[in-house]
C-alpha cells in the first residue's frame, strides 16, 4: 500500500532522512517509532505529500504522493502540531472537509461527535489540546480515508479517550482494510495497536518487523539443570543469556516447539517458557543496549 | 478501497477553497469598502460643484494608498499559511494540488480586494446619475474656454479602473512577496523591497551622478522608469488607460512568477526569513545599497559645504555596515551572523568600484559632447530652464547656425569643467540646460551650473543668445506667423502708473496697417537686442512704456511654464496666452522712432516737463530679508531722503533709472506729476538706482 524507496531529504546540509526504505501493507497498522529528531515527522510529511523528496520515491498504491490530489482525497492526516482556521468551529470545518473529501461520511461524523461529546459550535481555538486532537480525529475518520497517518496521536489524550481512539482505528482497519501509519517516540504506545513496527533513527530505518512474526519467533526460556548438565543451546540462535545462581535465562530465536523439546530432552529440574513484552522483544532483538533504543523502550 | 469520485483532480481552481477564503476574510473586505466610501464618496457628496475637479484629484492619493494597503493585507492574510510549519503542512496535505491552492487563493484575494472598489465605483456612478454633471470651466489651447464635466462617467470609470489596477498590481507583488518569504513578518519588508527598492536604486544612481558628474542630467526615460517601477507612484502620476494596460501586463508577469515560485517552494522553508536562497543576496545587497546611499546622502546634506564629500563617504560606510548587519541578522535569524567578512567584503568592493567609477568618470560622461552635425535640435529655454518639454509645440531650436554655437558652448563648458565645478568660488551662477535631440533619434541631456561672468565672456553663448532662433523662444512675437495668431489690437501704456495720472493716456492701435508696421518695428528691435541689454543678463534700461498685444487666437506658449521665466526677458503673458506684453526701453529704437512719427511717443512717455518733483529715499534691505516675505503693510523707512526739482535732474533720472531693483542698498525715486493728482499712498511713478548707476547729485544729496 505504502512504499518508500531510498528516500533522502537534506535541510541546510543536515541529512534528515538518509536512503530510507519502508513498506506498509494494506490493512495494517504500522507503528513508526523513533526518538525526537530521528526523522519521524519528516518522513510523515513526505508520506502526506507536504515535502518533496530530494531523492527516492514515496508511493501509495504505486502512485507518487507529492501533489497528487487523488491520493490526498483518500488520505487523512493528523499532525502532531495541529492547525485549524481561526474563528472556525468543528461544524464549519466539517462543512469544508465535506466539500474536499469525496468519501466524506456525514453519519460517521455525527456518530463520532456524539461519541467524543465535543461541541460543534464552540471555536476550535478555544478547545484544549486534547479536544483539538479529538476534533482532528473526528474530521480525519469522517473522511473515510484509505490511508490514515497519525503523528504522535496519543499525546495529550487521557486513557479513556485513548482507548476510544484505538478502538475506532482498529474497527476501521477491520471493517474497511484502512491502512494506518502511526508514529510515536515511545514503543509502549504501540503495544496492542500495531501489527508492524518500524524503528527510525538518525533518518534511517533501523528495522522493520511484523509483530506476530516477532512474537512467535523469539522466546524467553528459564531453566534449572542438574549440576554438571549444560543447557542444550548449542546451534541455537541465542540472543541473550544470563545466570543467577542455579537459574539460567535464555532469549532464543527459533521455533518454539523445537526449542522446548530440546530443553526438555536435557532433563531440566525446572523449565518455563515465559511471555515477552514488545519492549523485551526489541531489547533482545536489537541488542538492547543501543542508545537509540533506550529512549523508545523506557 | 473507497470509490468516491474525485472532486477536483484536474481543475485549475478549487471552488470550495475560494468560498472558504471568502467566508474567512469577508470582514476585511467590508472594512476596505468603508474606507473607500469615506475617502471617495463622502468628499464628492460634500463638495460644491466647482470644486469637484479638485476633489477628484485629491481623493486619488489616499484612495490609491488605501488600495495598495488593502492589497498587501489581503495577500498577507491569504498566504499566511505558508509561513507556519503547522498550517503549511495541513493545507498541503489536503486534497488540493499546489496549482489549485495558488490560483484559488490568488483569485480569492482578488475578489476580496476588487469587490469594494467596484462597489465604490457603482456608488460614484449613482451619485453622478442622481446629481448630474459637475462642470468645470477650463482653458484649452485649441478650443479656448471649454466646459468640462469633471465627474463624468468616463472620469469615474478611469478613477475606478486606476484603483482596481493598483489593487491588482500591488496584490500580485504582495503575493510574490508572500511566496518568497517564510515568516509572517517578512512579507511586509519584501513588499517594500519589491514596490520601492528598484525605484530607489535608480534614484540613488541619479543622485550619485548628480554628485560626481559635472552636468549630469538623468535621461527622462530613467526618471520615468523610477516612477513607473512602483505601481503606486506610477498610477498616481499617470492614471491613463495606457498605464492601466501596462500595469495589467506587469501584474500578469508577476502572477506567473509567483506561481512558478510557489510550485518550486519547499514547505520546510516555513519560518525561514526568505524561502528561496536565490533571493537572499538580492534582498540583502539591494537593501544594503539603499541603506548606504540613504545615510550617505543624509550626511552629505547636513554637512557644512567644505565637508560634504567626506561626510558622504562616512555616511555611506556607516549606512552600508548598519544595513548589511541588520538585514543579515534578519535573514539568518541570529545576532552573530555568519560569513560577514566575505559577504560585506564583496559589497564593499562593488561599492568602491562604483564610487571610483563615478569619481573617475570611467564612462566618459563629462567629456561626451555632441558634434554640431549630430544635432537635430536643442530644447528652447537653455538658461535657468527647468520645465522639461513644457512647450506647446515643437520645443526645439533647429537652426543649424545656432546649434553650432550651442555645441561650441557645450565644448567650452566641458573643457573648463574643472574650473567651473567649484561653485563656491564662482559667485552668481546660472544653469545651462542642454536637452539635445540627436539626428539618430536619441536624446542627450546635460545641465551645468556656470558662473554668469563666465557665460557673459563666452563668445558662443553670446552668439547663441543673440541668434534669431534663440530669441524666437524668448519673444513669441518673433516666432508667430501673422496668420496663425490674429492680432486684434495693440495697447501702448505708460509704464508703471495709472492711466491719466501724468496726463498720459494709453494708445490703442487696431488698424491693420498700424498693427503690421508696429509689429515689424518691434521685431526689428528685438532682433537687435544684445546680451547685455536683456534684463536677465544685467540690462538695466528703464522701461519707458508697456506694449500689450491682444490676440484672437491664443499663442502657442506653454501654460505649464512659469511666467517668471519670460519676465526675465521683459516679456509677459497672461495664463490664457491671449494677452502678451513687452516692456519697451530706449533700446527699442525703431519702435520708439515709429511712435514718434505717429505722434504717440509724447503722449505716452513721461518726460521732464511732466514732472512736478521727485522724492528720493535711500533704503537698505537687511541681508536676511526674503523678497517673498516683504511686509507691504509696513513699507520700509528710508535712511535718508531728498527732493529733486531741477528739470535737468528729472531728465537724467528718467533716462537712467530702472523700473525695479533687487540690490541690498538702493535709491527709490518717487516721481510726482505736474498734471493731475497723485494717490498719497502709492501713486506716481517709482524708479530705482543702485550704487553703481546712481547720479552723483543723488548720491551726494542724500548724505
Amino acid at each position: 500500500m505504502i512504499e518508500i524507496k531510498s528516500l533522502t531529504k537534506t535541510f541546510d546540509g543536515f541529512k534528515a532522512l538518509d536512503n530510507l526504505n519502508m513498506h506498509v501493507r494494506k490493512g495494517s497498522i504500522y507503528g513508526l517509532v523513533g526518538v525526537n529528531g530521528s526523522g519521524k515527522t519528516t518522513l510523515i510529511k513526505h508520506l502526506t505529500g507536504v515535502y518533496r523528496p530530494d531523492s527516492g520515491e514515496v508511493l501509495v498504491d504505486g502512485q507518487p504522493v507529492y501533489d497528487n490530489v487523488e491520493i490526498h482525497e483518500r488520505m487523512s492526516y493528523i499532525a502532531d502540531d495541529l492547525y485549524f482556521f481561526s474563528m472556525y468551529n468543528l461544524k464549519g470545518f466539517a462543512a469544508y472537509y465535506r466539500k474536499l473529501y469525496p468519501n466524506w461520511d456525514q453519519e460517521r461524523y455525527a456518530e463520532l461527535v456524539k461519541q467524543f461529546g465535543l461541541s460543534e459550535t464552540q471555536k476550535l481555538s478555544k478547545f484544549s489540546k486534547g479536544m483539538q486532537k479529538q476534533a482532528a480525529f473526528i474530521l480525519a475518520m469522517s473522511a473515510r480515508p484509505d490511508v490514515l497517518v497519525l503523528d504522535e496521536p496519543i499525546d495529550g489524550l487521557d486513557p479513556l479517550i485513548r482507548r476510544m481512539v484505538i478502538r475506532d482505528i482498529v474497527e476501521e482497519v477491520a471493517e474497511r482494510e484502512m491502512t494506518v501509519l502511526v508514529s510515536s517516540h515511545n514503543l509502549k504506545d504501540m503495544e496492542g495497536l500495531c501489527d508492524c513496527i518500524g524503528i527510525i533513527s538518525k533518518g534511517s530505518m533501523l528495522l522493520e518487523r511484523d509483530l506476530d512474526d516477532l512474537k512467535s519467533d523469539v522466546h524467553k526460556i528459564q531453566a534449572v539443570f542438574p549440576e554438571g548438565t549444560a543447557a542444550p543451546v548449542e546451534g541455537m540462535n541465542v540472543l541473550f543469556s544470563e545466570q543467577k545462581g542455579s537459574v539460567e535465562m535464555f532469549i532464543i530465536r527459533g521455533n518454539g516447539e523445537e526449542i522446548e523439546n530440546r530443553f526438555r530432552a536435557a532433563g531440566p529440574v525446572v523449565f518455563d517458557r515465559l511471555p515477552m513484552t514488545l519492549e523485551e522483544i526489541f531489547i533482545y532483538e536489537t541488542g538492547g543496549d543501543r542508545d537509540e533504543f533506550r529512549e523508545i523502550l523506557f | 478501497m473507497n470509490s468516491g469520485k474525485s472532486y477536483s483532480k484536474n481543475a485549475l481552481i478549487s471552488v470550495p477553497l475560494i468560498v472558504e477564503n471568502l467566508k474567512r476574510f469577508w470582514l476585511g473586505s467590508v472594512l476596505a469598502f468603508i474606507g473607500y466610501v469615506i475617502m471617495c464618496c463622502v468628499p464628492v457628496l460634500m463638495t460644491e460643484e466647482e470644486y469637484v475637479s479638485q476633489v477628484m484629484k485629491t481623493i486619488r492619493i489616499p484612495a490609491t494608498i488605501w488600495a495598495a494597503g488593502v492589497a498587501i493585507v489581503a495577500a498577507l492574510l491569504i498566504y499566511r499559511y505558508l509561513h507556519q510549519q503547522s498550517s503549511a503542512a495541513i493545507v498541503h496535505a489536503m486534497p488540493l494540488s499546489r496549482k489549485q491552492l495558488f490560483h484559488s487563493n490568488f483569485l480569492s484575494g482578488m475578489i476580496l480586494c476588487l469587490a469594494p472598489v467596484v462597489l465604490t465605483g457603482i456608488i460614484l456612478m449613482i451619485i453622478r446619475a442622481v446629481g448630474g454633471p459637475m462642470n468645470f470651466v477650463e482653458f484649452d489651447m485649441v478650443k479656448g474656454f471649454v466646459q468640462t464635466d469633471m465627474f463624468s462617467y468616463g472620469q469615474i470609470l478611469l478613477f475606478t479602473g486606476s484603483l482596481l489596477m493598483v489593487n491588482i498590481t500591488v496584490y500580485a507583488v504582495a503575493v510574490l512577496a508572500a511566496v518568497l518569504t517564510g515568516t509572517s513578518l517578512t512579507p511586509a519588508g519584501v513588499n517594500v523591497v519589491l514596490l520601492g527598492v528598484f525605484s530607489a536604486v535608480i534614484l540613488i544612481l541619479i543622485g550619485l551622478g548628480s554628485l560626481f558628474l559635472f552636468g549630469f542630467t538623468p535621461p527622462e526615460s530613467l526618471t520615468s522608469l523610477a516612477l513607473y517601477l512602483s505601481p503606486v507612484s506610477g498610477l498616481l502620476v499617470d492614471p491613463s488607460w495606457k498605464a492601466l494596460g501596462g500595469y495589467l501586463i506587469a501584474s500578469a508577469v508577476l502572477y506567473m512568477a509567483a506561481y512558478c515560485l510557489y510550485q518550486r517552494r519547499k514547505l520546510e522553508r516555513a519560518t525561514d526569513t526568505l524561502a528561496f536562497d536565490f533571493s537572499k543576496p538580492i534582498v540583502k545587497y539591494l537593501l544594503t545599497f539603499c541603506g548606504m546611499a540613504g545615510l550617505g546622502f543624509l550626511f552629505n546634506l547636513l554637512a557644512p559645504e567644505n565637508l560634504q564629500m567626506p561626510m558622504l563617504y562616512l555616511g555611506c560606510i556607516l549606512g552600508a555596515l548598519i544595513t548589511y548587519v541588520a538585514v543579515e541578522m534578519l535573514i539568518q535569524k541570529r545576532f552573530k551572523i555568519k560569513g560577514f567578512v566575505r559577504g560585506f567584503g564583496l559589497f564593499a568592493i562593488a561599492a568602491v568600484v562604483l564610487f571610483a567609477g563615478f569619481h573617475a568618470d570611467i564612462m566618459g560622461y563629462e567629456k561626451n559632447v555632441p558634434d554640431a552635425d549630430q544635432l537635430a535640435g536643442v530644447e528652447k529655454g537653455v538658461i535657468d530652464y527647468s520645465y522639461d518639454g513644457a512647450w506647446s509645440e515643437d520645443g526645439f531650436i533647429r537652426d543649424e547656425a545656432t546649434l553650432k554655437e550651442v555645441a561650441a558652448l557645450h565644448r567650452d563648458i566641458a573643457a573648463d569643467r574643472e574650473e567651473l565645478k567649484d561653485i563656491s568660488e564662482n559667485g552668481y551662477t546660472r544653469s545651462v540646460s542642454l536637452n539635445y535631440e540627436l539626428k539618430n533619434g536619441k536624446h542627450m541631456r546635460r545641465t551645468y551650473i556656470v558662473p554668469q561672468s563666465w557665460l557673459m565672456g563666452n563668445e558662443h553663448f553670446r552668439a547663441m543668445v543673440e541668434s534669431r532662433a534663440y530669441k524666437e523662444s524668448l519673444y513669441p512675437v518673433l516666432a508667430w506667423k501673422d496668420d496663425e495668431v490674429v492680432v486684434d489690437r495693440i495697447i501702448l501704456s505708460p509704464q508703471g502708473i495709472s492711466e491719466g495720472e501724468f496726463g498720459k493716456v494709453s494708445a490703442v492701435l487696431s488698424e491693420k496697417e498700424e498693427l503690421r508696421s508696429l509689429t515689424e518695428a518691434i521685431r526689428a528691435d528685438l532682433e537687435q537686442v544684445k546680451l547685455e541689454d536683456m534684463p536677465d543678463f544685467g540690462g538695466s534700461k528703464p522701461t519707458l512704456l508697456s506694449l500689450e498685444y491682444q490676440v484672437k487666437k491664443p499663442m502657442k506658449i506653454s501654460k505649464e511654464m512659469d511666467q517668471l521665466y519670460f519676465e526675465r526677458y521683459g516679456v509677459h503673458y497672461d495664463e490664457d496666452c491671449r494677452y502678451y506684453y513687452i516692456d519697451i526701453t530706449d533700446g527699442f529704437t525703431k519702435t520708439l522712432e515709429l511712435l514718434k512719427d505717429r505722434g504717440l511717443y509724447e503722449s505716452l512717455v513721461i518726460g521732464p516737463e511732466d514732472v512736478d518733483r521727485m522724492e528720493v529715499g535711500l533704503y537698505e534691505r537687511s541681508p536676511e530679508e526674503d523678497i517673498d516675505e516683504v511686509d507691504y503693510a509696513e513699507p520700509p523707512k528710508p535712511l535718508k531722503t531728498m527732493t529733486l526739482t531741477d528739470p535737468e535732474q528729472f531728465r537724467e533720472v528718467l533716462e537712467k533709472a530702472a523700473g525695479t531693483c533687487w540690490a541690498d542698498r538702493y535709491y527709490e525715486v518717487r516721481v510726482y506729476p505736474v498734471f493731475g493728482s497723485v494717490n498719497e499712498e502709492d501713486g506716481g511713478l517709482y524708479l530705482y538706482f543702485e550704487e553703481e548707476n546712481v547720479p552723483d547729485f543723488i548720491r551726494t544729496g542724500v548724505r
